[in-house]
């Protein structure tokens, strides 16, 4: 099969059984439903531009299994080039969408579990690699999304799982037979999932020997047996459901970021050739390691894509009051434009800095990555925060779509939030809700907890901040002999 | 004798300072002789690869005939301006198929 158009990803949405509940209701159909409508579209959108001749550089890449074209979604990177085309890939669509489009989670699963499952196998002989490598080939010719599947519900974070009053608070290996193994608990927070095609599993932490039982990694259909989606809420999600029609919702066509859901595995069977780790507790922490990082990567990327929106609807803004050629305001715009540049500059260095594994896929350098992810938790609020200061009061006050279209009151809306000549009241009505969107509720906060929360990466940086080096470093200076104890 | 096939390969657009599908139909619409073709095409005669901004990250395929590398301000390395692009770029293409007959 060759790669998926927009609308073949589409159709083949259809074709899934999957189990999907949201406001209380079991969802019929997750393509036809305007709740999950813009997070289809979104995740369309990273097949469709694979088609497009002005996009496909990025879009697209050369499988090194199959030498055959695929979409870069799909990709093993091979080079610090294809690292740093996976983050201007993500600054494109992200500034096409103004939102999450999904598929970059799976895409780091999958390339921290070819890494890992090629290190298992050299040092425990078993045969993990040559099943992700099955499982990579089955992804690339289908062109299938795959939701990465990591953060388990943890309950109470001051014990391990093992030691947890309830079990299932972290993924676990309920049974293990000839055909392959039975899992139990749930993922939170799985961005995409419910219009993904197949997840992959991984542990949520380091494990001890102790928790080998909840050491697993593997994959299957979203719509297997005993899978259960709920679907989280989002800011202003009823403006979607609602008839008020396009405005208020700021992003119509494609929402607000990911659109996630809790995901219950109740006693789900993967067969053996699914399973990519089981009970290898010593091996969890790293697969975690390289996918984190990878995912951190990624957010200088997707958000500098944002900010571009946001950076372009708040100059809108400005305009439509005539406040954009004030100097404090333009000043405020180039401390935006500064703060997404520095976050894309930390996606770009950590890819440049990116070395080969073992397996021959190449890996960013984990310090930078970390340090890109943990300034996304200050640099989104900051810019979002500008943004509040220059668009003004309105984009919080703003009377509705309805209002604005009434035939009685509809005229003193239209007059009321006039700004300059030139641009009419529903314009700047327009872009003040683009605004709104992008830049509270729910949009913050997966800018602070997305790819992992602040002292994750904290962790991170300090176990690959290189002290050692800093100390002999400031000995030196300060005439300290090596042999002198250290301070 | 027939069009010269041009094989346009693009770069993707992340953050462009030029608008290379604009410039591509541009060239396409200046001269009648040329034949604006995916850079896929085997039978292409002139490869044009075009970068919509300066660090010019697209991936070059191989080719053995001209390639003429195209960026939001440059052809081939020399300064051109946006105005001149399109015309300069028809130019540059005649003058590499000659060169190459």
């Amino acid at each position: 099969m060759a790669m998926k158009s927009g609308s073949d990803y589409k159709e083949s949405l259809k074709q899934r059984n999957i189990n999907v509940y949201a406001f209380g209701e079991k969802i019929e159909e997750v393509t036809a439903h305007p709740l999950f409508q813009p997070h289809v579209e979104a995740a369309s959108l990273t097949y469709e531009l694979a088609f497009d001749p002005s996009t496909e550089d990025l879009v697209t890449a050369k499988s090194h299994l199959t030498n055959k074209k695929i979409n870069r979604f799909t990709h093993i990177h091979q080079s610090t080039d294809d690292l740093i085309k996976k983050v201007k890939l993500l600054r494109l669509i992200a500034g096409k969408t103004g939102s999450c489009y999904q598929r970059c989670v799976g895409w780091d699963a999958m390339n921290a579990t070819y890494s890992v499952t090629f290190e298992m196998d050299q040092e425990l002989g078993t045969d993990y690699h040559q099943r992700f490598r099955k499982y990579l080939e089955y992804i690339q010719e289908n062109d299938l999304m795959v939701a990465g599947s990591m953060t388990d519900p943890k309950g109470d974070r001051s014990l391990t799982p093992g030691k947890q009053k309830d079990p299932d608070m972290f993924v676990h290996v309920v049974e293990k037979n000839d055909k392959g193994i039975v899992i139990r608990g749930a993922k939170a927070h799985m961005t995409g999932i419910v219009n993904s095609h197949e997840m992959l599993v991984m542990p949520t932490m380091a494990m001890g020997e102790d928790d080998k039982a909840y050491a697993v990694a593997c994959a299957f259909p979203v719509d297997t047996e005993g899978v259960i989606h709920i679907f989280g809420r989002q800011t202003n999600d009823e403006r979607r459901t609602g008839d008020g029609g396009e405005i208020d919702q700021g992003n119509a066509k494609y929402g607000t970021v990911g659109g996630e859901a809790l995901t219950i595995l109740e006693d789900v069977f993967v067969p053996w050739e699914r399973v990519f780790m089981c009970e290898e507790a010593q091996y969890a922490g790293l697969l975690v390691e390289r996918f984190a990082s990878y995912h951190r990567q990624n957010y200088g990327g997707c958000k500098a894509g944002v900010s571009d929106v946001i950076i372009g609807a708040t100059t809108a803004m400005a305009q439509s009051s005539g406040v954009d050629k004030a100097s404090h305001v333009r000043d405020k715009v180039v401390e935006m434009v500064h703060l997404t540049e520095t976050l894309y500059c930390g996606s770009i260095a950590c890819s440049c800095e990116g070395a080969a594994t073992p397996s021959g896929a190449y890996y960013v350098n984990p310090l930078l990555a970390n340090t890109v992810k943990q300034n996304v938790t200050r640099f989104i609020y900051e810019i979002a925060r500008l943004s509040h200061d220059i668009s003004g009061g309105c984009m919080a006050t703003l009377p509705s779509e309805k209002d604005l279209n009434h035939p009685e009151v509809g005229k003193y809306v239209k007059k009321y939030f006039k700004g300059v000549e030139g641009v009419s009241t529903e314009d700047r009505m327009r872009i003040a809700r683009l605004v709104e969107n992008m830049t509270g509720g729910t949009a913050l906060v997966e800018s602070m907890h997305g790819a992992g929360s602040p002292q994750a990466q904290r962790v991170m940086i300090l176990r690959q901040a290189n002290l050692g080096h800093k100390v002999k470093l400031a000995k030196k200076l300060a005439g300290i002999k090596d042999k002198e104890k250290d301070l | 004798m027939g069009k010269i096939k041009v094989g346009v390969k693009l770069c993707g657009h992340c953050n462009p300072l030029a608008d290379g599908l604009s410039i591509v139909s541009a060239v396409g619409a200046t001269h009648n002789g040329l034949e604006l073709v995916h850079w896929e095409d085997p039978d292409k005669d002139v490869l044009l690869i075009f970068s919509a901004c300066p660090s010019n990250c697209v991936s070059k395929p191989d080719f053995s005939g001209p390639i003429i590398i195209v960026t939001d301000s440059t052809i081939n390395g020399a300064k051109v301006s946006a105005q001149q692009m399109p015309e300069a770029i028809v130019e540059m293409v005649l003058a590499e198929r000659n060169s190459d007959s």
